[in-house]
């Protein structure tokens, strides 16, 4: 009944766009025939604007979406073992296997369909698998992910629950899309933000069984242990990947490198020792989370517990999942750079180690470059400024110390400390350029500064009546001229 | 809102001074102590020279005059520079490492970003250094070594080396007031347990400030025995400072003994400077708050 219902909603959706534009046009229409010039401009230009993101919207849901364009395509003759392992799964749910299969760069699996006609026909089934799925589950535990997205279209249990689902991700997808446009999509965004809470809520239920029987499905097909262990290791993976990707990949890829291995590398991150601590305890203590608006998913513990309740014996091979793949899995790390192929060429290809060292280099330029600008664009222009009792001309003056004091005192030594932190990834730069330092970073994070340790060197420099002697004689033979540039 | 159509809360009614009769800053009250401070914020060291001198042998009055000097050299150091220039004396070295962890204390305020937290490490590494060269030229004062109790609170040292500094401290004047507040505050950031037994036996004034320390974390520390005997050993003094009367409003208040909070407030009058109103971030206000729920809670009593 509840699904009656919901496609109701689905179909009312378009009734309604269709009122509020009629409305729109009617206003413009009396304000023409009541000879209300001025009037009529406005409504034109603002109820037009409404209109047409009102329309937009429309479309979006009706029409496809291009947000599952991403990753990289394999058809079934790049990967067969991969595909048949699909087509198997899709098979034992009862569904038909999707038409496409996508390998992403994220810590996740899905199914999407392309949406025709009212959100409520479906063409084209899509599956995307997360590469970072690939390289740390096994095949088993990858089966229960697999046969879990598929399982949502399985439409055993209702005719119509496959067209709530396909009409919930529609629904936030029109409503994210609209919202990171212009006000009057924003405009239109609200009118169906408003309408979709009410979808939402009368489908709410719904959809958490559905995610329930999705899993039961999976549990059947892959076994408890399996899919218990699945479950668990999902949000390992998204912590181990978001590490990677943003602590690690990203920052290197902005300063414009890109790493000769990616997965390989992102391998030796979960193996670290300095992570297995903060792994675990992920293992142990999955996070709740908090569920986004749109999220069904019944909390991991109830998930557990009733995967665990069904004791199906283990099935299927327990090597990792990444051996589905042809060519030890290199599909993997073209999902990271393929979309970005035309920048190759400016990206430079380095090894781990080089690529941390060029990353915490890159952060050093960033952190000296005020300092070379105001010191006369070299450290030996600063050197030269210091000894010529110019201190005060490098210091800081916008920089606000914690108790927001005024006194002149507090805010020239906060400023002091400032210009020693800058001053000291100026010569350590100097040095690293030199080949006499370099760093380290390990895949927490946190690096390491190898070369000789000129702190009361620096300090002394950046004195009120300091002296530049030592920091000098530690530079002998050193290029100082120069700018260092990233 | 508790309807109070009688007015028993307005504080006036229970003999207190009005609200705008009460401030949170007051000049320096004494005359060679307060010239000093505006000889040198107008950049002369002389008269600051002298009161410092003036104090050599009481050192909780020393510990006053430094602080005090100490404020003003936290804000404007050419003074300083001057006096080390012209005459570099133990007296200067004392003051300078003082000023040095006011000026750690105001880079840091209130904030937990980065650059403040660096800035206020590395200052108070400069305080060390400071201090540890007074030690050196004032081998009796334990001035410095209350200096480096502060710095040891901020700098989080480990207990190895406190024990050091506070032996040093403590050989020196083991009743210094403003050193054992301050050795408070290091034993807050290691444990709770060693900041009870260390205020248990440093008397009940520092029991009540410890109990402050904690009560954000334990709010049920105001009815433990040991705070509560402390509170009852102050309540039974003849004399009692400005800043142990504040702590007592709290612990009375979380008693629920509100006449003898206002006995408390009377007694303080105008003065809401000091602790523990000075930890809050509006001193004042707080007091006032205080003063004006206890004459409520007061009449509801009655």
């Amino acid at each position: 009944m509840r699904a009656v219902v919901a496609v109701a909603l689905l179909v009312g959706i378009y009734v309604l766009g269709l009122v509020l534009i009629a409305g729109i046009v009617l206003v413009s229409v009396l304000f023409f025939v009541n000879d209300r010039p001025i009037g009529f401009i406005w409504s034109v230009v603002i109820g037009g604007a409404l209109a047409f993101a009102l329309l937009s919207g429309l479309f979006t849901l009706a029409g496809t979406s291009d947000d599952d364009e991403r990753g990289e395509l394999v058809g079934e003759q790049d990967e067969p073992e991969l595909w048949a392992l699909v087509r198997r799964l899709a098979d034992e749910v009862g569904t038909r296997p999707p038409d496409r299969v996508f390998i992403v760069a994220e810590a996740n699996a899905w199914v999407s369909q392309r949406t025709r006609l009212l959100g409520l026909v479906a063409t084209t089934r899509r599956m995307s698998v997360g590469a970072p799925l690939l390289a740390c589950l096994t095949e088993r535990q990858l089966s229960f992910v697999l046969a879990h997205e598929l399982g949502h279209y399985s439409n055993r249990d209702t005719r119509l629950s496959g067209v709530v689902a396909t009409g919930r991700v529609a629904l936030g997808r029109m409503i994210s899309k609209l919202h990171n446009q212009s006000w009057y999509h924003v405009v239109a965004a609200v009118v169906f933000d408003l309408y979709a809470n009410v979808y939402f809520a009368v489908t709410a239920s719904l959809a958490r069984r559905q995610e329930l029987v999705a899993d039961a499905t999976a549990t059947r097909i892959a076994g408890t242990e399996a899919a218990v262990s699945a479950l668990r290791e999902l949000p390992v993976v998204k912590a181990a990947w978001n590490l990677f990707h943003e602590r690690h990949f990203r920052p290197a890829w902005d300063a414009g490198f890109l790493p000769t291995t990616i997965f390989d590398a992102f391998a030796g991150l979960r193996g670290s020792p300095e992570l297995r601590a903060h792994l675990d305890e992920i293992r142990q203590n999955p996070p709740e989370g908090v569920p986004g608006p749109y999220d069904s998913h019944p909390p991991l513990s109830e998930r557990i517990t009733a995967a665990t309740a069904m004791a199906v014996p283990t099935k299927g091979s327990d090597r990792p999942a990444g051996a589905l793949l042809a060519n030890n899995g290199a599909v993997m790390d073209k999902t990271l750079v393929s979309s970005l192929v035309e920048e190759l060429g400016v990206k430079k290809r380095v090894d781990w180690a080089t690529l941390s060292h060029n990353a915490v280099r890159a952060t050093r330029v960033d952190r000296s470059r005020r300092l070379v600008r105001v010191g006369g664009g070299s450290l030996g222009a600063v050197l030269d400024r210091l000894d010529e009792g110019r201190l005060a001309s490098l210091l800081r003056t916008d920089a606000r110390p914690g108790s927001g004091t005024a006194g002149p005192r507090v805010r020239r030594e906060f400023a002091r400390g400032l210009l020693i932190d800058e001053l000291t990834a100026l010569v350590e730069l100097t040095l690293a350029d030199h080949h006499q330092a370099r760093w380290e970073s390990d895949w927490l994070g946190l690096t390491t500064y190898h070369g000789p340790d000129l702190t009361d060197e620096i300090e002394r420099a950046t004195e009120d009546k300091g002296s530049t002697e030592g920091l000098r004689a530690a530079l002998t033979g050193l290029r100082t001229d120069q700018a260092p540039t990233r | 809102m508790v309807l109070d159509p009688t007015g028993h809360a307005d504080p006036e009614r229970w003999g207190l001074v009005p609200d705008a009769h009460v401030r949170d800053f007051f000049p320096e009250e004494d005359p060679v102590l307060a010239g000093a401070v505006t000889a040198a914020s107008r950049g002369q060291w002389r008269q600051a020279a002298e009161a410092m001198k003036a104090t050599s042998g009481d050192w909780d009055d020393r510990a006053c005059v430094t602080l005090a000097l100490a404020r003003e050299g936290a804000r404007t150091d050419d003074w300083l520079n001057d006096w080390r220039d012209e005459q570099p004396d133990r007296d200067h070295a004392v003051l300078d490492a003082a000023a040095w962890v006011l000026v750690a204390k105001e880079i840091l305020g209130e904030s937990d970003e980065r650059d403040h937290l660096s800035g206020y490490h590395r200052v108070l590494r400069r305080a060390e250094r400071a201090a540890r060269h007074a030690a050196e030229l004032a081998p009796q004062d334990p001035t410095p070594w209350w200096t480096l109790v502060e710095v040891a609170g901020g700098l989080s040292f480990d207990q190895a080396r406190f024990a050091e500094i506070w032996h040093g401290l403590h050989s020196r004047a083991p009743r210094h007031r403003a050193a054992h507040e301050a050795a408070l505050r290091y034993w807050a950031g290691q444990s709770s347990d060693v900041l009870l037994d260390f205020a248990a036996n440093a008397g009940p004034a520092l029991v009540l400030r410890a109990a402050f320390l904690l009560e954000d974390d334990d709010p049920l520390i105001w009815r433990t025995q040991l705070v509560t005997g402390a509170m009852e050993q102050l309540l039974a003094e003849d004399e009692l400072s400005n800043d142990d009367r504040g702590h007592l409003v709290l612990a009375l208040y979380d008693h629920n003994r509100f006449t003898e909070v206002i006995e408390q407030f009377r007694a303080l009058g105008t003065r809401a400077d000091g602790t523990p109103w000075s930890r809050f971030e509006d001193p004042k206000g707080t007091f006032l708050e205080y003063r004006v729920n206890s004459c409520r809670k007061a009449a509801l009593q009655r």
